[in-house]
């Protein structure tokens, strides 16, 4: 029942007709103001990142190879043969197991120092802060191909690492040449050179936690560690979550170390999914290659479904 | 009764220098010398000769200190048009993305609406491709709008990122929506609530995002180098790749290589600091009590 | 609104064609016919010609092109640089699209890909001799039916020793297999020694060297027919190689030991090396008692039949779909004439591919070019299949089995055989 407000004015009682604006009416407004703020990133994103997305995972359904490039419809429709074939070719299943292994020892370290470092961080000075900051962040900026040859030389077996294990009685392996340190070395760069990301997301995200709920803790006798697990981490989810499917997904498609350091080896054992995809398409055989990367995507899909379900609880 | 918190910057008078402090200070500090090794040597193997890089055990310290390396990018190269190249095309992203991924990124934050769902999801599922495999279909849909060989070719594809609207949307989750409600009681619209009250309150992850966004952008090697085809559209990287490279008949410049490095890295990192301010500042809150 | 699954998969069906449509190209044109088509070469360049030239050859593609010019005034050229690793890259968009320059520069061991892409148009008779050409060379532009491409110059590897430290251990330069072996491990044995011979180790392309020594045994990776692994030939150049290995003359991972540091005093490499190491000696950056006279450079050593060694250099092909290719085959044919040859040699230093050309002053009187042309008729191609370059890493993660004693060299080749015949050529 919707009445007129009356209100007076100079002794004269007026009506105000209210705006009488039903829910489908309101919802239908909402949806059109909606798409129109996302209508740029639609168009654009539409047309360059989807577009040409189906039809590279058309291209996985086909036999496309290097000799079809001039006439790729002229191709062989062969349904999930590609697939098939990848899920049962015994390297891609060794790229698989280094890619998850990677995956499943570097995230969380890379998370946790990162987080560590951003809380450490964001207790600072304003100009300590800064100075810490960018000097963190660098690795994330260089260049792999400049920064590759140091850290070669820092794995050699009589190199920076090793003098400094050897110095306090450990006698380290030949890392890179190792089948079994191969990997962890890599992980160790990796983790080296996301650090930096991640820590200024979560600088970010830390912004937002007000001062005052954590002054009232301090005053009810929360020991910094304890302010961490209890208020700082809670509230940091949404932050934690984003960080957690960026670098997982980063992870996940883990190339430039393996491409640069050890070109997959030794032995195949630091070859990963995206080094795999990488070498059939320099083969020329797109339409494995494709069909390999479309696995890889499904498996990405899976970890960020988890974490999604998994940390979206806890906010 | 309702309070407006800003910052969350311990102010400084309130800050005691414990031991505590001093152990932060000293942690940190090494933590970031062996963070920065590497670096460091990259940006002394500027200074050095093809021959002395090449040597083995590595040097740290040039012993024959040049500035060949500088004179040879500045001077024999065509830094300034690669240089240029290369600014224009990352304001260009950073400008786009900023604003479409904000506005795509509150309207999936805020806003209920039909395909919201699968907006996210299909967004979200493109980060999870390699890139090498959307080269080729791409390169073929951008070649049939006639824009390879162009700055809108060198432009539209890199515009925007899934990236950017999943940060913008967990960060505008945030936002009370007490703060909104208000606005639109007070008859605010839609676009005034976005302009006015959200964006000021995103600084944040708007300067991160500008950040990432201007790093992959200028980062960027490959579609710049496919799409380019001609010198004069060169950016940075692929003006790297191509002076550094070995060929047939030399041997890799390493020299140059570091040098080209340090020159591409140095603007991102004055980046970062000039925009340090935007890091800290703080989410406006209203606490209803 | 509700949004059926039916609805949701024919908006999904709606996207893909779209999307397929997009790329069949609104766009494309008519490209010209290329196998069987007519190609001829102009009498006089006009138009423009694009030409992607590898990394560091466009100065010289330049000088040559201005040259060029003063002949043919109705033509303009246009030098785009690539890096060298992005060379099959970019001919990959540039052939899927139909949008490319005209001439484009490849590697010897990069060319056959580019032909299988159907990147390049068939050379025309009369654009350059093939008897003129060292064969090897010839073999890296032939595709499946005839040349598409035209060899500009060539290079190749041969051997750089420490002759300093070989005197002194009362060695000369090896010219055998078992000589190579013996001065590998005198280095070794020496006091102060580290490593023999310097092998690119497994995961750095092995191939390289490997099918030289199967051509030094007699021996070839293929024939008309397909892959011909299984070989006693290349049973013998896998045991000499991971022979190496095994007994510590080579390192198996990254090393300190270099060259110049007397820890790798022999190993396999090109003539751009003479350079590096004279300028080290200049700038002073050499460590002690390495100098001018330490470096030695000869021929690869024999095996059981020659000392061929890999065959590398620059190919120049016309792009299938390019719009001036008679102009272009023009150019290319005046580049393949003595005088360019030799001028090329002049302004890059780059040795002609042209076999007479060599009898260059310039050449004889350099003691490592004169090493180069005594090793270049003696040269082996890289199999110039598309399958190639996916059996020559296949032929590297096997070697690197080996060299760890995992499989021993007969059922390695076995093993690669098996796969290969798989593959086939390619084509």
């Amino acid at each position: 029942m919707t009445s007129a407000p009356s209100r007076d004015v100079g002794g004269e009682t007026l009506r105000q007709p209210r705006k009488y604006v039903t829910l489908a009416a309101r919802r239908r407004r909402t949806a059109v103001v909606a798409w129109l703020f996302a209508a740029p990133f639609v168009i654009s994103f539409g047309t360059f990142g989807v577009i040409p997305l189906v039809s590279s995972f058309a291209m996985s359904f086909t036999d496309l190879r290097v000799t079809d490039i001039r006439t790729p419809f002229a191709v062989n429709f062969v349904g999930l043969q590609n697939f098939i074939d990848v899920l049962s070719d015994s390297s891609f299943l060794n790229a698989l197991r280094n890619t998850l292994m990677f995956v499943i020892f570097g995230v969380p370290v890379s998370l946790f120092i990162a987080l560590v470092l951003a809380v450490m961080l964001n207790s600072l000075g304003r100009r300590a802060a800064t100075f810490f900051r960018v000097g963190y962040y660098t690795p994330v900026v260089t260049t792999i191909v400049a920064v590759a040859v140091v850290w070669r030389v820092m794995y050699q077996d009589d190199g920076l690492i090793n003098s400094l294990l050897a110095s306090i009685g450990i006698n380290g392996p030949n890392w890179l040449a190792d089948t079994t340190t191969a990997l962890p070395a890599l992980t160790i760069m990796a983790v080296w050179r996301s650090i930096g990301s991640s820590m200024v997301i979560f600088l970010a995200g830390l912004q937002a936690i007000p001062m005052d709920v954590k002054e009232a803790s301090s005053v009810d006798g929360a020991g910094a560690v304890q302010q961490f697990f209890r208020i700082t981490i809670p509230m940091m989810m949404p932050t934690i979550l984003l960080n957690a499917i960026l670098t997982t997904t980063g992870f996940m498609q883990f190339f430039d170390e393996p491409f640069v350091m050890t070109n997959g080896g030794p032995l195949e054992s630091t070859t990963s999914i995206a080094l795999w995809v990488f070498r059939q398409f320099q083969w020329g055989n797109y339409a494995m290659g494709s069909a390999a990367a479309y696995v890889l995507f499904a498996v990405i899909a899976v970890f960020a479904l988890i974490q999604f379900r998994f940390l979206r609880q806890r906010t | 009764m309702s309070r407006t918190i800003t910052l969350t910057r311990t102010p400084r008078w309130r800050r005691k220098v414990t031991p505590a402090t001093v152990v932060l200070h000293v942690v940190l500090s090494i933590g970031l010398v062996a963070t920065l090794l590497p670096f460091i040597w990259m940006l002394l193997g500027a200074f050095k000769t093809n021959a002395e890089i090449m040597r083995r055990p590595i040097t740290w310290w040039p012993e024959a200190p040049t500035l060949d390396n500088f004179r040879a990018w500045f001077f024999e190269l065509d830094m300034s048009r690669y240089f240029a190249n290369s600014v224009f095309l990352a304001a260009v992203a950073v400008i786009t993305t900023l604003v479409f991924c904000s506005m795509v990124g509150w309207a999936l934050a805020k806003l209920d609406f039909p395909g919201k769902k699968a907006l996210i999801t299909v967004v979200l599922s493109t980060m999870f491709v390699p890139g090498i495999v959307t080269l080729i279909p791409g390169f073929v849909l951008v070649a049939n709008m006639g824009l390879v060989g162009t700055y809108w070719g060198m432009i539209l594809p890199g515009m925007v990122g899934a990236f950017g609207v999943f940060l913008m949307r967990q960060f505008m989750l945030e936002i009370p929506d007490s703060l909104l409600d208000a606005a639109r009681i007070d008859g605010a619209g839609e676009f005034r609530i976005f302009a006015q009250i959200v964006l000021p309150l995103c600084k944040a992850p708007l300067a991160t995002l500008g950040l990432f966004t201007f790093l992959g952008s200028w980062n960027g090697f490959l579609w710049p180098l496919i799409i380019a085809q001609r010198d004069s559209l060169y950016t940075l990287p692929v003006a790297l790749a191509l002076y550094t490279s070995a060929t047939g008949d030399r041997g890799a410049e390493f020299g140059l290589q570091m040098a080209g490095s340090v020159l591409i890295i140095i603007p991102v990192l004055v980046l970062f600091i000039a925009m340090q301010k935007h890091f800290v500042q703080g989410i406006a809150m209203t606490g209803v009590k | 609104m509700k949004h059926s699954a039916l609805g949701r998969g024919l908006a999904i069906a709606a996207l893909s064609t779209l999307a397929i449509g997009s790329l069949v190209g609104c766009g494309r044109t008519d490209s010209a016919p290329t196998s069987g088509g007519e190609e001829t070469i102009a009498d006089t360049a006009t138009g423009t010609i694009e030409i992607w030239a590898a990394a560091g050859n466009g100065d010289a593609l330049q000088t040559l092109a201005d040259e060029f010019s003063k002949d043919n005034p109705d033509v303009t050229f246009e030098i785009t640089e690539i890096p060298w690793g992005e060379i099959i890259t970019l001919n990959q968009t540039a052939a899927a699209s139909g949008t490319g320059p005209d001439i484009v520069m490849t590697g010897a061991d990069q060319t056959a890909t580019v032909i299988a892409m159907g990147g390049l148009a068939p050379v025309p008779e009369g654009v350059f001799t093939p008897d003129d050409v060292y064969p090897a060379a010839v073999a890296s532009v032939t595709g499946e039916n005839g040349l598409y491409a035209v060899p500009w110059y060539v290079e190749t590897r041969f051997l750089f020793y420490r002759a300093d430290i070989a005197a002194e251990l009362g060695f000369s330069a090896p010219t055998t297999w078992d000589e190579l072996k013996e001065l590998s491990a005198a280095f070794k044995a020496r006091p102060g020694g580290e490593f023999g011979y310097g092998l690119p180790r497994p995961v750095e392309n092995p191939a390289q060297v490997i099918v030289p020594f199967v051509s030094q045994q007699g021996g070839s990776v293929y024939d008309d027919s397909g892959w011909t692994i299984d070989t006693p030939e290349f049973v013998t150049a896998l045991d000499f190689y991971k022979g190496f290995f095994e007994r510590g003359e080579s390192a198996l991972s990254t090393t300190e030991a270099t060259f110049e540091n007397g820890g790798v005093p022999m190993y396999t490499s090109g003539p751009w090396m003479v350079d590096v190491y004279g300028d080290m000696i200049k700038e002073g950056t050499a460590p002690e008692g390495f100098t001018e006279d330490s470096v030695g450079f000869v021929p690869l050593p024999s095996g059981s039949a020659n000392n061929d060694s890999y065959i590398g250099g620059g190919n120049l092909g016309v792009f299938a779909q390019s719009d001036n290719r008679p102009s272009s085959w023009k150019f290319l044919q005046w580049l393949l004439e003595d005088d360019q040859q030799k001028e090329l040699f002049d302004i890059a230093g780059s040795f002609p591919a042209l076999v007479d050309s060599a009898d260059y002053e310039p050449i004889s009187d350099s003691p490592v070019m004169a090493v180069l042309k005594e090793q270049m008729p003696n040269t082996v191609e890289t199999p110039s299949f598309p399958a190639w370059s996916q059996i020559s890493q296949l032929i590297g993660t096997y070697a690197e089995r080996v060299a760890y004693g995992e499989v021993t060299s007969a059922d390695a080749a076995k093993a690669i055989q098996a796969e290969a015949d798989q593959l086939g050529f390619g084509w």
